[in-house]
This record gives structure tokens, C-alpha cells and sequence, in this order.
């Protein structure tokens, strides 16, 4: 049964955590589904309120990446996924007024880009969504202690791809579909 | 340690701003406005993008719709442009520029009594490819005090109501991704220079991600389509958008319910390289817009058509007496 309540409690959430989950969902599958799946990802929380946890952002996360599975062929979020990186690199080196930190920025996500999509996940989580190693575990399903050290894995990873293109394709733990995507 | 430190704080200052969404949130009204049972059939209802986020328009509060027979007494969109009347009244000389279909619109417009009333009454059939249909009416208040509520129809069962919490006068009509009271929308200028000028005094570049002449385009499409102001102020925004560069005339067109219209287009090129491409579909005989339509491809997306839209001096009716 709804109550007033639920409506004020979820419209908290809402504005709460709409743009992480947003930002999520562009990281994920780029940002011409980002819309839909934020969308979709507040359409099933309004609909499972109670299911809701008092932290909400790590259970919508988790619902968004699910959502983004199932919805869509992993052609389709890979190819959004690879446009989305291309634009955040391009993007950044056309940001000319901020000079002094943009070739270091450009450079940083030059190399995430360069990174498996679970690596990038694993870190971005952490880094750009809000997470606290705990709550990001939760989102991909695995306990603290394994996040930590796949997520130290990827750092690693980031760092070797910062310091230059990889010499060997295998360096790079990327799909055979994600290669497909990228040229 | 350290480096890795390093790595991730160096990682958390590359964020790219594209993380962050277009403009200011879509209304969460559009999805407390279901109800549970309707939300768990309705896989993908949110606003139409633009209207929710930048162009404007009332709060979509939709329901699912799986069968609906819309073919068959398709209500016109103001009660008084029936078929009949836009055949016997269909101007002799067919507009072939976009501006010239505007302009046309324009003065249909300019022939209207200035109107208002207790209530906007909305009724919007709402689409999308293969997704159900989703059909609301809503009877948006313009005093406050009074209520809003929102109708829908599931299938062929009947008409439900759902009170709108939260909506009130001073916040159920969106214009430039703003809330706008209706005394503010009623006292746009019904000058298209003069119009333009105050839409761009809302306009912001750190809000929107779009350009001007975009940004006008939503606007523009709003006033025509779904908000409540005078038939003045609806004649000026058909004449402005007539002098929006990159409009460009689509000849005539039937809109998703099968209503023969004329269209005219606005074209962005999206982030994956598709041309995407909005459309304003307008009854030319009576002026009145008939729905707005995304393509993408040579593929009709996302569309809002209007079934109706009026003043009412009336209560809000029981869900039961609609129609």
C-alpha cells in the first residue's frame, strides 16, 4: 500500500542520488542510454521502496548495472562505451582554459581508456562515484577483501598504461569485442 | 602506497564532465505518479527528454496502456477541429517553406479569443517503438489551492485518477527546464522578438549543454504543444520559431496516431554520430500542434501527441466520467 511518505522518501532519494546514478550509467554504456537507464533504474526503485537500504546509492548502482546487462547487446554498450571515451579524452583536450591540468587529465583518461572494462569499473567506482571500497564491492557483488585486491590489480594496470602505449596487445586485458569496437 | 594514492586522486580530478546530465533533473513526479501495480508493467516511462529537461512542459505523468484502439475516434485536439472542420477550412495555398507553415499557424492562432480557466486540461498519448502506449490526462491546476490530478487508462479498463502530491499552481508547468506560475506564462510577450528576448533571459550556458538556437526550438515547441498561455503568446512562438535558423520544412506527414499534419524539423547530431531529429507536426488547417516527434535514422523514437488540450472552468471530474 503507498503511503505520502514513500512519495517524500523516494523523491529524497531522488535528488539524492540522480546524478550519480546518471553518471554511472554514461560510464557504463555512454551517455545516449545513460538517460534511459537512470530512468529505469528510479522507475524499479520507486517500485521496490522498501527494499531500498538507508545508504541508497550502492543498491542503485547495483540495479543500474544489472539493468544495463540485461537490456542491452554487448555490442550496443560497447560501441556507446567507446564513443563515450573517445569524447571524454576529446573533451578534455578542448578544454583550453583549465591548460596546466589538462594534458595530465587528457593523459589519465587516455589510459583508463586503454584498461579492461572490469579495471575501469573497479576504479572508477571508487573514484568518480562516491564509493567506499565496502559499498562498491556491493555493487559488483564480491566482498570487501576481493575488491581490494582486484582493485589494486587495476590501479596497477592504470599505472603501467599511463606510462605508455602497452608494446603488446595482451598487456591490455581487453575483450575481443572491445578491441572490435575500438578501432 | 603512495604512488597508488597518487593514481587514484590524479584519476578522481580527470572525472569528465560528461558525467554530469543535461540541465536540471527530470520532474521525479513522473514516476511517483504511478501507481506500483501500473510501475511494475511499465518498463521504460519517463518524460520525453527534451520537454522534461530543457524545452518545457507540464510534468508527464503517464500510464501504460497495452491495448488501444486510438484509430477509431481519434479526439482532436482542441474539441473544436474536428476533421470535418480542418478539411472545409484547410488553407487553398499548402506552405511549402517551414516558415510559411509556422506563419500560417501563427494566424490561425492570432483569430482565438484570449482564454483561461480553473484547470489546463492535457491529454497526451505518449510512444515509443515497441513499448506500450502510454495515455494520461491531467487536469493541471492554475489557482492556488486547488489540486492536480492525473488520469490514466490501463488497457480497456477504465479511467483511474491519481492526485499529482506536491504539484500545485506555482509548479506544474515547466518552461526552459524551469517551474513557471501561470500569471508568468500568461504575461509572455506575444511579440516573437520580444518572446525570444525573455526566453533568453532564462537561458543559462552553464545549465544547458545546448545551443541557443536549440534551446529556443524546445521552448518554442513547449508554448505550441502543451502549455497554458494565451493564443497570442502560442502565435509569437510559431513566428519565432519561423525565424529560427535550421528549421527546415518536412512537407506533410502523419504523426503516430495516423492524423495528417505538416512537420517541420530541428536536426542535432548526437554524441554517436546519428543524426537525430525533432519534429513538430502541425494541423495546418487550425494552427493547432499535433505532437512531437523524435526520428533518428528514417525511424520514428519517442513521440508525444496531443490529444487534447483546453481551459476548464470546471471541478475535477470523477475518473469514472471520462471518456
Amino acid at each position: 500500500m503507498e503511503h505520502p511518505d514513500d512519495s517524500r522518501r523516494f523523491t529524497a532519494i531522488y535528488h539524492a542520488c540522480y546524478p550519480q546514478v546518471y553518471a554511472y550509467a554514461v560510464s557504463r554504456a555512454g551517455r545516449d542510454l545513460a538517460e534511459d537507464v537512470a530512468g529505469d533504474t528510479f522507475l524499479t526503485a520507486w517500485r521496490r521502496l522498501d527494499a531500498i537500504p538507508p545508504a541508497p546509492l550502492p543498491w542503485l548502482l547495483g540495479v543500474a548495472r544489472n539493468m544495463i546487462r540485461e537490456r542491452y547487446r554487448v555490442e550496443v554498450r560497447q560501441a556507446g562505451i567507446t564513443t563515450e571515451l573517445r569524447a571524454w579524452v576529446e573533451r578534455t583536450q578542448a578544454e583550453a582554459d583549465v591548460a596546466d591540468s589538462v594534458a595530465e587529465r587528457a593523459a589519465m583518461l587516455d589510459a583508463l581508456a586503454r584498461l579492461g572494462d572490469e579495471d575501469r569499473e573497479l576504479l572508477t567506482l571508487v573514484a568518480w562515484h562516491g564509493l567506499s571500497t565496502r559499498e562498491a564491492a556491493r555493487v559488483v557483488g564480491c566482498s570487501t577483501a576481493t575488491y581490494f585486491v582486484r582493485l589494486h590489480r587495476a590501479r596497477r594496470r592504470l599505472e603501467q598504461a599511463l606510462a605508455g602505449p602497452p608494446p603488446a596487445a595482451r598487456r591490455v586485458p581487453v575483450s575481443a569485442q572491445n578491441q572490435e569496437y575500438t578501432r | 602506497m603512495s604512488k597508488h594514492r597518487d593514481t587514484m586522486q590524479a584519476l578522481a580530478k580527470a572525472r569528465p564532465s560528461r558525467l554530469e546530465p543535461d540541465g536540471p533533473l527530470p520532474d521525479p513526479a513522473a514516476l511517483t505518479a504511478y501507481p506500483r501495480e501500473v510501475a511494475r508493467m511499465a518498463r521504460a516511462p519517463r518524460p520525453g527528454r527534451r520537454l522534461a529537461l530543457v524545452g518545457g512542459g507540464v510534468a508527464v505523468v503517464a500510464a501504460v496502456a497495452t491495448v488501444l484502439s486510438l484509430r477509431t475516434g481519434v479526439p482532436a485536439p482542441n474539441a473544436t477541429a474536428s476533421s470535418s472542420v480542418s478539411a472545409t477550412t484547410a488553407p487553398t495555398v499548402v506552405p511549402t517553406t517551414a516558415a510559411g507553415l509556422l506563419l500560417v499557424a501563427a494566424e490561425r492562432y492570432d483569430a482565438e479569443p484570449v482564454r483561461d480557466g480553473r484547470y489546463w486540461v492535457v491529454r497526451f498519448q505518449h510512444g515509443e517503438q515497441a513499448k506500450p502506449t502510454i495515455v494520461d490526462e491531467q487536469w493541471l491546476a492554475l489557482r492556488d489551492g486547488d489540486p492536480s490530478v492525473a488520469y490514466f487508462k490501463v488497457g480497456s479498463r477504465d479511467w483511474r485518477a491519481r492526485p499529482m502530491e506536491g504539484h500545485s499552481a506555482a509548479n506544474n508547468f515547466l518552461l526552459a527546464g524551469q517551474t513557471r506560475p501561470p500569471a508568468e506564462l500568461a504575461a509572455l510577450p506575444s511579440d516573437p522578438d520580444r518572446l525570444k528576448a525573455r526566453l533568453l533571459s532564462w537561458y543559462s550556458d552553464e545549465v544547458s549543454n545546448e545551443g541557443r538556437d536549440q534551446y529556443l526550438f524546445y521552448c518554442g515547441v513547449a508554448i505550441t504543444l502543451n502549455l497554458p498561455v494565451p493564443a497570442p503568446v502560442r502565435a509569437a512562438a510559431y513566428r519565432m520559431l519561423a525565424k529560427l535558423p535550421g528549421i527546415t520544412a518536412l512537407g506533410r506527414v502523419t504523426d503516430a496516431l495516423g492524423r495528417d499534419g505538416m512537420a517541420v524539423g530541428y536536426s542535432r547530431r548526437g554524441d554517436s554520430g546519428n543524426v537525430s531529429q525533432q519534429r513538430l507536426i502541425v494541423d495546418p488547417a487550425t494552427g493547432y500542434a499535433l505532437a512531437q516527434e523524435s526520428w533518428t535514422k528514417g525511424e520514428r523514437g519517442r513521440y508525444t501527441a496531443v490529444l487534447k488540450s483546453q481551459w476548464s472552468d470546471e471541478s475535477l471530474p470523477d475518473a469514472a466520467d471520462l471518456k
